[in-house]
């Protein structure tokens, strides 16, 4: 590890730290812990909101595909970006609008029933620790690479530094960490976009010429049909891109962070224009990483193509460059796992501790308590879990997240807002068929068993052989929704579809930062 | 607050379940709903159905693999295009959203006593 990439590093961990520090001195409710007291503009959330898409998976992982996979790479840009136009239209004023800290509260803001609720914080939080899972193994694999330091020294540098962020400064310190590695991210991007584009004469044409020839895929490098051969798989990849966002816990969560519906859209409107101008320059990224940096080197330092961005800085723009793409890696890492800390500390002490358990009767010392408490559970856990899948292929996590957010989460989103009968048991055998089809079909599917030893979790056959189960699961969501709704005798007893209706059309009564 | 608890009220009285009965079957409501029903049901549907034809299309169709302009094949020029819906979208449902909030706003104003009891 050079001088130059560890002050980069140092630099990034003290800045991150200092964010902290400052965020923890206003963190002094339950309200500012889960929502940073509902404070944020629409451009700072619309930034927040942007830095959960641009992930390390995304900034490394679309690089990298597209450079080594060309057209195919592109799909995961596409399907995240449209995703966004779903929770526009649909999900994220009603979410605003009803809601308090959780996905969970806004469900409950139409089923008062503890079983509802205890079902979406247990999909919470199975979601959110799987995807940190996924996010923490890639992370150790990716710091080792960049950095040259351990595993397990990674895994446990990143563990401990979320944990800090989380407990000391809440929902304040991870949006800011998060904000502020969205505007790194933007701009290491386009300085490297602008060199790339600067070496094909700032011509499209060109480029597009060039990198016909620059890849082993020749042509065929510019068509689909590289890597997803299976149509049906792909369409079911696709549909778990664009439905899953919008039933994503630890994105769900951002809108809790500002004042109104009417802040919430236009921060989403704001994030499609920082994503959209991020996964384009992703194009660049690729195909300069494609041209400049060759097949060969990026599959020679990591299989997965995940070099292939920083090994574009080096190419570029020397060691300065590499240091800083990397340290910018190492934030968006950072900021992307402290989200899911917070959104799984949350659904355990704000609805199973203090709703279920407490039914409500806690004051704001005990919840922050029990919320950082709970911070730290998820976090210890999840290390841990880390630490054992190393060399475990654990893609299939991130399947499953997004799987279950598509066919669990949003269904009973949907439902709760838009669909009148819509009644308790239907929430639960929604979310119930929704998460348990998706966990089974992902269980039995090519992610986890593979007939070469090593390259699944176990060895032999699988019985389902697609490896994305969204088309099947998403359908399953609903109609164990409708099932549910239909077959069961008591209607919606409550009868608080008017007021959902009403309160998710209107704003009234809108939970914000003033109320408590 | 402590007395209604014990006598075992639901959370939300049958009074305040009456109220945003009648609230929703007011002309000014119907109408805000109704208005926001026509555009936002035929845009998503619009929307996913332009994203879906991508895939399907390049999963059984060549359509997507020749040139179009520029060395550009027809799958970016598409993928591109989404993007062009999505800035799009978001554009015109801020104009939108707009005008509901005045309507919102405005059942607000004129229900103020009925919300308040």
């Amino acid at each position: 590890m050079s001088i130059l990439s560890l002050t980069l590093f140092l630099g990034i961990i003290l800045l991150t730290l200092t964010i902290t520090y400052y965020s923890s001195k206003k963190t002094k409710n339950a309200s500012d812990f889960y929502t940073a007291g509902g404070g944020l503009t629409a451009w700072q959330n619309g930034l927040a909101v942007a830095g959960d898409f641009m992930s390390a998976a995304s900034f490394l992982g679309i690089t990298g595909a597209i450079a080594l996979i060309g057209f195919d790479g592109f799909y995961m840009s596409i399907g995240n970006l449209v995703a966004f136009l779903v929770l526009l239209y649909l999900v994220s004023e009603p979410l605003r609008n009803l809601g308090k800290f959780t996905l969970a509260d806004m469900i409950s803001a139409r089923f008062k029933s503890k079983k509802v609720r205890g079902i979406a914080a247990a999909n919470t939080l199975v979601i959110s620790i799987f995807y940190m899972i996924a996010q923490l193994v890639g992370a150790g694999g990716l710091i080792k690479l960049l950095l040259g330091i351990d595993y397990w020294l990674s895994v446990l540098l990143v563990g401990v530094l979320m944990t800090i962020y989380v407990i000391f400064g809440g929902m304040r310190a991870t949006s800011w960490v998060q904000i502020t590695k969205a505007v790194l991210l933007l701009g290491g991007s386009a300085v490297l976009t602008f060199i790339v584009f600067s070496r094909f004469n700032f011509n499209i044409s060109e480029m597009f010429h060039h990198v016909q020839t620059a890849t082993p895929l020749g042509k065929e490098f510019l068509n689909p049909g590289n890597k997803y051969t299976d149509g049906l798989d792909m369409i079911s990849f696709n549909m778990s891109l664009v439905l899953g966002a919008a039933g994503l816990p630890h994105l769900l969560v951002r809108f809790f962070t500002v004042k109104d519906a009417a802040t919430a859209r236009k921060s989403v409107v704001y994030s499609t224009w920082f994503i959209g101008i991020f996964f384009i320059m992703t194009i660049f990224l690729g195909f300069g990483a494609a041209s400049f940096v060759g097949f060969e080197r990026i599959v020679e330092a990591n299989s997965a193509g995940n070099m292939a961005a920083p090994l574009l800085a080096l190419t570029m723009g020397g060691e300065f460059l590499f240091a800083f793409v990397s340290a910018v890696a190492f934030a968006t890492i950072l900021a992307v796992v402290s989200g899911l800390v917070l959104t799984s500390a949350s659904a355990f002490a704000h609805d199973i501790y203090g709703e279920i358990i407490k039914e409500g009767k806690i004051t704001e010392k005990q919840q922050i308590l029990v919320a950082r408490m709970a911070s730290v559970g998820v976090a210890v856990i999840s290390i841990l879990l880390a630490l054992f899948a190393q060399s475990m292929n654990v893609a299939f996590l991130s399947v499953l997240a997004l799987g279950i957010a598509a066919s669990a989460n949003l269904p009973i989103i949907l439902c709760t807002i838009y669909w009148k009968r819509f009644n308790a048991t239907g929430a639960i055998t929604g979310m119930l068929f929704g998460l348990l089809s998706s966990i089974i079909l992902v269980m039995l599917s090519p992610n986890v068993w593979n007939p070469e030893p090593g390259m699944g979790i176990f060895t032999g056959n699988p019985l389902f052989t697609m490896s994305n189960p969204t088309i099947f699961t998403v359908p399953l969501g609903f109609i164990g929704a409708y099932l549910g709704t239909i077959l069961s005798k008591a209607k919606d007893e409550e009868n608080t579809f008017p007021e959902v209706l009403f309160k998710s059309n209107t704003g009234y009564g809108i939970s914000s930062a003033k109320d408590h | 607050m402590e007395s209604t608890a014990k006598t075992g009220h639901p959370p939300s009285g049958h009074d305040s379940g009456n109220k945003y009965r009648q609230l929703i079957e007011t002309e000014e409501f119907k109408f805000l709903l109704q208005k926001k029903k026509a555009f936002i049901v035929p845009v998503t549907l619009f929307f996913l159905a332009f994203y879906f034809v991508l895939p399907i299309l390049a999963a059984y169709s060549e359509v997507l693999k020749g040139e179009a302009f520029f060395n550009i094949t027809w799958a970016w020029v598409y993928a591109l295009l989404q993007f062009a819906v999505v800035w799009l979208g978001g554009i015109v449902y801020i104009k939108k959203a707009a005008k509901y909030d005045k309507l919102a706003k405005n059942i607000l104003k004129k229900y103020e006593k009925e919300l308040g009891e």
